[in-house]
């Protein structure tokens, strides 16, 4: 590795000193300084030592700069080295103010990363890629590790290859190879190969282009990620290696289907979509994919050939759809697929009732689950234990029973007077009862009550826990909140007219209040209000006739009786040459606040309805989730718990 | 354009965010004996945690994260990217239903592969890490054979670590691989050291293994 040491020894092509800078990124091969000197440029420092191989190359790609490559790459300027003489990095263009392509590609982050870029934004970045891609082409060079991490987009769809010294460059003489690549950008003829040997071309180049204009123009839906409908896994690796095209007019016959919510291929104009054909057909095998140039003059004729939407106006579409085919996504997914800022004043994508949708289809956990019924009805037989315990106590019953027996004879086999055979008849079932009882009394059954009790007490709990976790009162309650945020947002048109409504009731008054602050306390104006007392007033918010009132006068300290009534005698007067205007309408501002407050309400309800409904959904997983994890140990708990309480009834008996 | 007729559920999360998905599950013990000290260091390495998986762009938009906290077993959130993922609050109390939190666990990573199956959506393999400090108190005999046949299947990567007074033995049993000994409370590293290899397998290949960072939190 490149010790610290190293660096302040580092030394560009014409073996001056090169002062480095901050760090502002490392990868696997290298780090990458800022150069204090150069504002425009960075220095890539690379943790071991260039081979002879890689510097050969990096001189060769130096000495192939044109004008057109500095302005679409990151090209390698010129081979920096050790003062040793040691190659050891590569001066590179900083390119600023760009972004990972990824971040345009993917709706979520292009609302907020790229707040302009519309569809037409899209189109440019893609023919503004095949530009770049058919420059590189041009002048020898194959990009070979095409990936989404190569791409920088410029707010202006401007891009920049970068990585550049990953490049298959060919100086005339001999090809550099480049020894990666990205599985899911990599052509179905290169899949699983090891790369080190391959000689990469263009043709395989323009697989990965046609993938990342796909990415682009749709969504930042891969091509080949669609849904397998045979048996087994389809990972997209599989996917491209079979050539499955999950948009593509053949997609039948390879058994996929596009991913629901995805746009169609037909979004695009017609000469595109036969381009991403060509590129994903295993024909394109041989040669035949569409080059970077053949992408550029589609791209650009589909450019010139898009509509706004009538709805919204940040939907730019293909011209001679039936209808906007984002309004239909956006409709269907409840999803914004571009920055709302590129819609000023538009109602939104926002829809209650379509999002609704989603909630109604949002499955219902449904009562819970009963437990076992057989189980709870089943009839427990005492334990073992009971058992031991009845053993221990034999001889309880049959005594019991022999003095109950016993004195039964006396009243049978004794020749007694009637009324001596009755009470000896008596006494012998009270007798058998009174020592049964007594003779209970001494048998310890405290364990089996301690253990009823303890089971009961642990019944009790789990069935709690049954309930708050597999019952629907949470899912309910979140549900019956969203519909009271539904009705809200339903209500905002009425929100909005009561406001306008307020603003007209209250028109008199404000009007009032204008014309009142036009007029400010000057000292000698009113009686006893100097230069000082005036300051005094306004430190405690008191300005104009319009400040002026009782209750905010008593908290100035010093305003005697005399000055306050002077002062509201001047609000008095000036107040009686106040003319109310019915027809001079509420002003501007005024409505703009009332607009500025619905805005503001309607996105405060969508985020509350988003986030509720994330809510509901994870409440519904929750709940199935418990129902399945605690159902065991419920109906453990409870059987435990009736085998107790069926022993304490037998050692009771 | 007929596709666009039905909607499944849940298709709006893809819609927004169509990139390839990384779920993580962490299996949380939350029991008794983790109060005090060791469950007031898990809440703060969560929500480092979620710091830094944040603070990664590509990260953000590919892992998931699923919590299921267990004693007793409870699902704390279903797979979500790290922008709605809420570090939670966990107190513990009760016992150790290891079995079922594993086994409840497995199966949403199941429902969830079967989800970005049906919108088109392209995984990683799925990192399930189990994070307890004490031995299960249910049967986990089963749960243990679903762990190694999802491993076999290469289903998931199963993980687990033993904060002190963990039944190493039994973790033994349970994870194909073997159990790693997290070395005092170092849970703030842990997690550190989970973002960063999670971060790392969001942007490899699918299908590749990755090169796992060595878990500098560990035990030797």
């Amino acid at each position: 590795m490149i010790g610290p040491s190293v660096l302040s020894s580092v030394v560009d092509a014409r073996g001056r000193p090169l002062r480095l800078g901050r760090k502002l990124g490392q990868g696997g091969e290298g780090s990458v300084y800022e150069l204090p000197a150069e504002t425009d440029a960075v220095a890539k420092i690379y943790h071991q030592p260039l081979s002879k191989l890689r510097t050969e190359k990096l001189h060769a790609m130096v000495g192939m700069r044109t004008e057109q490559i500095d302005r679409l790459t990151a090209w390698p300027l010129e081979v920096l080295s050790l003062s040793t003489g040691v190659p050891i990095g590569v001066k590179m263009p900083r390119v600023v103010g760009h972004k990972d392509i990824h971040q345009l590609y993917s709706p979520k982050s292009r609302r907020t990363e790229f707040r302009r870029a519309d569809w037409r934004f899209l189109v440019r970045v893609a023919t503004n890629l095949a530009r770049a891609f058919a420059t590189v082409h041009e002048s020898s060079t194959v990009i070979a590790d095409v990936n989404h991490g190569g791409v920088l987009v410029g707010q202006d769809a401007r891009v920049r290859l970068i990585d550049c010294d990953s490049f298959q460059v060919f100086d005339g003489a001999k090809n550099h190879l480049c020894e990666v690549g990205v599985p899911t950008f990599t052509p179905p003829e290169l899949q699983g190969l090891l790369f080190a040997n391959i000689v990469r071309t263009e043709n395989h180049d323009n697989f990965g282009l046609a993938i990342l204009i796909f990415l682009i123009l749709f969504m930042g839906r891969h091509p080949f990620a669609g849904r397998y409908l045979g048996p087994g896994e389809m990972p997209i690796e599989r996917a491209v290696r079979e050539c499955r095209f999950a948009y593509g007019a053949a997609r039948a016959e390879a058994r996929m289907e596009q991913p629901p919510g995805t746009p169609a291929l037909e979004v695009v104009s017609e000469p595109v979509a036969l381009l991403f054909e060509r590129a994903f057909a295993r024909q394109g095998i041989s040669g035949s994919r569409p080059t970077a140039r053949e992408w550029i003059g589609a791209l650009e004729a589909l450019e010139g050939n898009l509509k706004q939407c009538a709805d919204s106006p940040a939907h730019w579409h293909l011209s001679g759809l039936p209808d906007c085919p984002w309004c239909r996504m956006e409709a269907a997914t409840g999803v914004a697929l571009f920055s709302l800022a590129i819609s000023p004043g538009a109602a939104g994508y926002f829809d209650v009732e379509t999002f609704w949708q989603q909630v109604t289809a949002l499955e219902h956990p449904g009562p819970v689950p009963a437990l076992d019924e057989a189980v709870a009805n089943a009839r427990v037989r005492p334990s073992e234990d009971v058992l031991v315990f009845k053993q221990q106590y034999w001889f309880h019953g049959p005594l019991a029973l022999f003095c109950g027996a016993a004195t039964l004879a006396l009243a049978l086999f004794v020749d007694l007077p009637l009324p001596g055979r009755l009470f000896f008849f008596v006494s012998a079932f009270v007798l058998y009862f009174l020592v049964r009882r007594n003779l209970r009394m001494k048998e310890d059954i405290s364990i089996f009550i301690e253990r009823e009790r303890r089971l009961r007490a642990q019944w009790d709990a789990v069935r709690a826990e049954w309930d708050a976790k597999a019952g629907v009162g949470a899912f309910d309650a979140k549900l019956g909140e969203l519909n009271q945020l539904r009705t809200q947002w339903t209500a905002l048109p009425e929100f909005r007219e009561q406001r306008l409504r307020d603003l007209e009731a209250s028109k008199s008054e404000r009007q009032l209040n204008r014309f009142l602050d036009s007029f400010r306390i000057q000292p000698g104006e009113v009686g006893g209000v100097g230069t000082s007392r005036k300051s005094v007033l306004e430190s405690f918010g008191i300005e104009t006739a319009a400040d002026v009132d009782e209750a905010k006068l008593y908290r100035v300290p010093g305003v005697s009786a005399k000055l306050r009534r002077g002062l509201i005698g001047w609000r008095r007067s000036i107040e009686g040459r106040f003319r109310f205007d019915p027809d001079l309408d509420s002003t501007p501002p005024d409505k703009e606040t009332v607009e500025q407050e619905v805005l503001v309400e309607r996105l405060k309800l969508e985020a509350a309805i988003r986030k509720g409904f994330t809510d509901l959904q994870q409440l519904q997983k929750q709940t199935l989730f418990a129902r399945t994890s605690l159902k065991s140990k419920v109906e453990e708990t409870h059987r435990a718990f009736q085998q107790c309480a069926a022993d304490l009834k037998a050692v009771r008996r | 354009m007929s596709e666009l007729e039905q909607i499944p559920f849940g298709a709006s999360e893809f819609a927004e965010n169509p990139e390839p998905r990384c779920p993580c599950l962490l299996l949380l013990d939350t029991s008794a004996s983790m109060a005090g000290p060791p469950i007031d260091e898990l809440n703060r390495g969560l929500a480092a945690f979620k710091q830094e998986l944040v603070a990664d762009t590509l990260a953000m938009k590919r892992v998931e994260l699923g919590v299921v906290t267990f004693g007793p077993v409870h699902l704390l959130t279903d797979f979500q990217t790290p922008d709605h993922f809420m570090p939670p609050n966990l107190a513990s109390a009760g016992d150790t239903p290891m079995g079922a939190a594993i086994a409840g666990g497995l199966e949403m990573i199941r429902q969830r592969k079967q989800a970005y199956k049906t919108n088109g959506i392209s995984y990683y393999r799925p990192w399930v890490f189990l994070i307890t400090d004490g031995a299960p108190t249910d049967g986990w005999e089963a749960a243990a054979e679903m762990v190694k046949q999802g491993e076999a299947e290469k289903h998931f990567s199963f993980f687990a670590v033993g904060v002190d007074g963990a039944d190493m033995d039994v973790l033994g049993k349970i994870s194909v691989r073997a159990p790693l000994k997290l070395s005092g409370l170092r849970f703030s590293d842990l997690f550190a050291w989970l973002s960063a290899s999670l971060s790392n397998v969001s942007r490899s290949q699918m299908g590749q293994a990755v090169q796992l960072l060595p878990p500098g939190w560990a035990e030797v």
